[in-house]
């Protein structure tokens, strides 16, 4: 079933960042290790989805944390309520999931870059990502 | 003419309005969810009693009979010294949903500022296009 | 006396059993007898004393706090479904946990005749005599629990 879910983006907010500058002098040929966290969250009244993406940077290496960042990907869904099913659950087509990840990937990929240039994490950028290739972990409370 | 002896339960309860069956419902279950509570802080009536500044042991007895009309406001205080929402007014949001991966960035061949080279002829050669194209 | 247990299908459910107990050789349990007795002077009160057995039959269980121990020792489990002060009606119980519950008889509270008095306390007097009897048989093993606690089985007809 083809279903054209109307949705637009009401805003983004950085929520946390870090820098941890490490012992060493980073090279531009470093390899960073990037673990990334994606939480998506619903307010049934306003009709938004909240796309939390958390990111921690670690020089492969040695695995010392060097960097992180807490992005909010704010966006409206038209008729929210329509996906919740009877758990008090949303379940979003598999598609509009993929779209929704790589848009707030893609957004934090240029936030995070404004938020390190400059310093050593300059050239830490978020790799391309397969969405689908995203595990579902168990939700945090 | 038998039906007068069998059933004379099946018939009471079937006479039992929807309204007041519903009504019956609600204190039965409210009594057992404040029991429920009660038993989750592991207190007995007389440490509810305290925490509520009752001095009237049946009174908790009677909130707790399954035969009580509460008020809003006596909901809102036993379920504020018991920490549990009596009332359940403010709508739940769904339960957010977590996804999770560890990747690698794969290291420019080049290094830095022959990117920035790169960009710079793309940009010239455009520039040149435009004016050949006039 | 001759006694015997009789479960009510209609209040009985999921989270409790409910009995009641036939005399000699009548038709009626205790519990339909003072049903009839009341129905007309008592409606909404026997109508709300139903409604709640069914919840507790059917939805909540036979949980300790929706009844009150009037006469009989604790420890023979003999009790009252709440009352409330104002109310006229009193029926007396045997509970078995949460999940077993045995109706007795009942009549109107501390009224000023003497005779009504009198009722009560027979009513409760027989199911104690009844629950002495029930324990001591379940500790023989005459009577067990079946149907994960939820019923009895075996020798239920009673000389009292």
């Amino acid at each position: 079933m083809e279903q054209n879910i109307s949705f637009r983006i009401d805003g983004i907010e950085l929520l946390e960042y870090a820098i941890i500058s490490p012992d060493k002098i980073i090279e531009p040929q470093t390899i960073f290790k990037f673990d990334i966290n994606i939480e998506h969250r619903f307010n049934l009244e306003n009709n938004h989805v909240f796309v939390i993406v958390a990111i921690h940077i670690f020089l492969r290496e040695t695995g010392i944390k060097v960097g992180s960042a807490k992005i909010s990907c704010i966006y409206k869904v038209e008729q929210l309520k329509n996906y919740v099913d009877e758990t008090n659950q949303v379940s979003f087509p598999q598609d509009f999931i993929i779209s929704l990840n790589s848009i707030s990937l893609s957004t934090c990929r240029g936030v995070i870059f404004a938020l390190f240039r400059g310093t050593f994490l300059h050239n830490a950028i978020l790799p391309v990502v397969d969405p689908k290739s995203f595990q579902i972990a168990t939700p945090s409370k | 003419m038998k039906q007068k002896n069998n059933n004379i339960i099946s018939e009471i309860l079937g006479s039992i309005s929807p309204n007041e069956a519903k009504k019956i419902e609600n204190k039965m279950l409210l009594a057992a969810k404040i029991d429920d509570a009660m038993k989750a802080k592991g207190w007995k009536k007389k440490d509810l009693m305290n925490a509520m500044g009752k001095k009237n042991p049946s009174e908790v007895t009677r909130w707790l009979s399954g035969t009580h009309n509460f008020t809003v406001d006596l909901l809102t205080e036993i379920g504020l010294a018991l920490d549990t929402d009596f009332l359940n007014l403010e709508t739940t949001s769904p339960k957010p949903i977590v996804f999770h991966i560890e990747i690698e960035n794969q290291p420019a061949i080049s290094p830095q500022h022959n990117l920035v080279n790169e960009i710079q002829k793309g940009y010239s050669y455009r520039k040149e296009m435009l004016l050949t194209r006039n | 006396m001759n006694c015997k247990l009789k479960k009510i299908i209609e209040l009985s459910g999921n989270k409790a059993s409910i009995y009641s107990v036939i005399i000699e050789n009548e038709q009626k349990t205790l519990f339909e007898i003072f049903l009839e007795e009341n129905i007309i002077s008592f409606k909404s009160e026997i109508e709300n004393i139903l409604k709640r057995l069914e919840i507790i039959g059917k939805k909540t269980g036979a949980r300790d706090h929706y009844f009150k121990l009037y006469e009989g020792k604790l420890a023979d489990g003999v009790c009252a479904l709440y009352d409330l002060p104002n109310k006229k009606l009193r029926l007396y119980c045997i509970r078995f946990g949460t999940q077993l519950l045995i109706l007795g008889g009942g009549g109107q509270k501390k009224v000023k005749k003497l005779q009504d008095d009198e009722k009560l306390k027979k009513e409760s007097y027989l199911l104690r005599k009844l629950s002495e009897e029930l324990t001591k048989r379940i500790k023989e093993k005459d009577i067990r629990f079946s149907n994960e606690g939820k019923d009895f089985e075996g020798d239920m007809d009673f000389d009292l």
